[in-house]
């Protein structure tokens, strides 16, 4: 995937001026910024949630504009900062996406749950009356379930504590080897972005520079970017 | 009912405004702040039914449809106006609520005169038009501000389905229904109370008026078949055409969400 030259504006603000970034599969890309930096702007433009004002964003060669936003969007998961279920159970969470493909079938969803380190016992459970660590685990299911190309994670650990932060790391990276997929992951915590991706960028007054290999990048930026 | 003396009708009106003089008198003494409305509201409405009952009076004798067509236009585009006013953040909703009322009035004033239940009179048509067009208005009133709010809450639900491949019909789905049935429930819940709670407006007036109980139960009967299609065509066509007017054609949601 490139991104290349990417504005946006939301209201008066630029927020992303000219950004560029290359993925490549099987590769994880951190995304570290403070606060309305522009983050997750970035990251709804590549699934088409909004569109950028300038630039182009490629897939496999292709301009995501002249493609099918549904397809895109069944190619491109994305997981949300804050968990974001729909009312009923964990299986007709996880299945919602294939439904809408006409290829739900309970297999996939049972690999889903189990890639997202959740128990089969949890399939007819309340999705929203699981804890906000599991939630966001079946959030990650329904995106597994899809078998996308790319995931694009918001901050999917913002609301969870140490435990459930290192399971979900755990188990993206574990993914990220296992089914070659390519991750484009924003955090705003240095720590985690050297501990779960292959290269590291900074985006900053609308712009993205790449961190160098070797240089710590809790060094760089600190504990926490805010 | 005795024949009707305009004289002497003003005189018994002036005097039941003595309710009005308690209503203003508990306002006063509970400190409810609320005198001045209740004076501009009470004039209001004295003044509009006034009006209003003139200006049919004039209309029922000239018996002109063209006329009768002209005063169903003018309440409509009120109502559509009305309306659009609910909608808050929705990009022009003008057009879509005039077009939702109408659509919703008109398919049941047409079936009801269609089944010989309602004269072409203007006498007749004027005032049933008016409660199809009226209940039809509040109906896509409630619609939309609960299809606004529920847009908003669920931003991120709905941009989650986007998100799955769902297109912005099936994620807008669920609350595009919840805001129809919202809007329905007023009157499905005044349909059910029919006749055990009150008498309602129509068979009210016709018992005055001298007729049959049992015909005017059948009219209202069939009056609220028409206020509920006319209800359930105007929102499912309001919602479905905001629906629109909320999502792009790359099934993009440009509504803000609640802050």
């Amino acid at each position: 995937m490139d991104i290349q030259a990417v504005s946006k504006k939301l209201g008066e603000k630029r927020v992303l001026v000219s950004a560029d970034l290359s993925l490549d599969r099987g590769e994880i890309v951190a995304i570290v910024g403070a606060s309305g930096s522009g983050k997750s702007t970035l990251l709804r433009t590549v699934n088409r949630l909004i569109d950028a004002d300038g630039g182009t964003i490629t897939m496999g060669g292709k301009d995501i504009k002249g493609m099918d936003t549904m397809q895109l969007r069944r190619k491109v998961g994305m997981v949300f900062q804050i968990p974001v279920l729909f009312p009923g159970t964990v299986r007709e969470n996880v299945s919602y996406g294939l439904k809408l493909q006409g290829r739900s079938n309970l297999k996939k969803v049972k690999r889903a749950l189990k890639d997202a380190s959740l128990p089969i016992s949890y399939l007819d459970r309340d999705a929203e009356r699981l804890s906000v660590g599991e939630q966001q685990r079946v959030s990650i299911a329904r995106v597994l379930a899809m078998e996308p190309k790319i995931l694009l994670l918001d901050e999917p650990t913002a609301s969870l504590d140490p435990r459930a932060t290192r399971k979900v790391e755990q188990t993206i990276t574990r993914l990220k080897k296992e089914r070659g997929l390519c991750i484009l992951w924003v955090t705003h915590m240095p720590a985690q972005a050297s501990r779960v991706a292959d290269r590291v960028a900074m985006l900053k007054d609308g712009f993205i520079s790449m961190v160098p290999e070797g240089e710590s990048i809790e060094e760089r930026f600190g504990m926490e970017v805010r | 009912m005795s024949e009707f003396d305009p004289v002497l009708g003003m005189w018994r009106l002036a005097l039941t405004s003595v309710l009005l003089v308690l209503v203003f008198a508990i306002s006063y003494l509970k400190r409810l702040g609320v005198e001045r409305e209740l004076a501009v509201a009470s004039l209001r409405g004295f003044s509009q039914l006034m009006l209003l009952s003139l200006l049919l009076a004039t209309i029922f004798s000239l018996d002109n449809y063209l006329i009768t067509i002209t005063v169903l236009v003018i309440m409509l585009t009120a109502g559509g106006y009305t309306s659009a006013k609910r909608a808050a953040g929705l990009p022009n909703p003008f057009p879509i609520t005039l077009a939702s009322i109408f659509t919703g009035a008109f398919v049941a004033l047409f079936v009801m005169i269609l089944t010989g239940m309602l004269p072409t009179e203007p006498v007749y048509l004027i005032p049933i038009g008016g409660m199809a067009i009226g209940n039809s208005m509040n109906n896509c009133s409630l619609a939309l501000e609960r299809l606004m709010s529920e847009i908003r809450s669920n931003h991120l639900r709905i941009e989650a389905a986007l998100s799955l491949g769902a297109d912005s019909n099936t994620a807008a789905a669920p609350y595009i229904n919840t805001s129809i049935r919202a809007a329905l429930i007023p009157t499905i819940d005044h349909m059910k109370n029919l006749g055990v709670i009150f008498i309602p407006g129509a068979m009210t007036g016709l018992l005055i008026a001298g007729a049959d109980p049992v015909w005017a139960a059948e009219w209202q009967i069939a009056i609220f078949f028409m206020i509920l299609s006319a209800g359930v065509i105007a929102t499912t066509m309001v919602t479905t055409l905001a629906r629109r007017q909320l999502f792009n054609s790359a099934h993009q949601l440009e509504v803000p969400p609640r802050q």
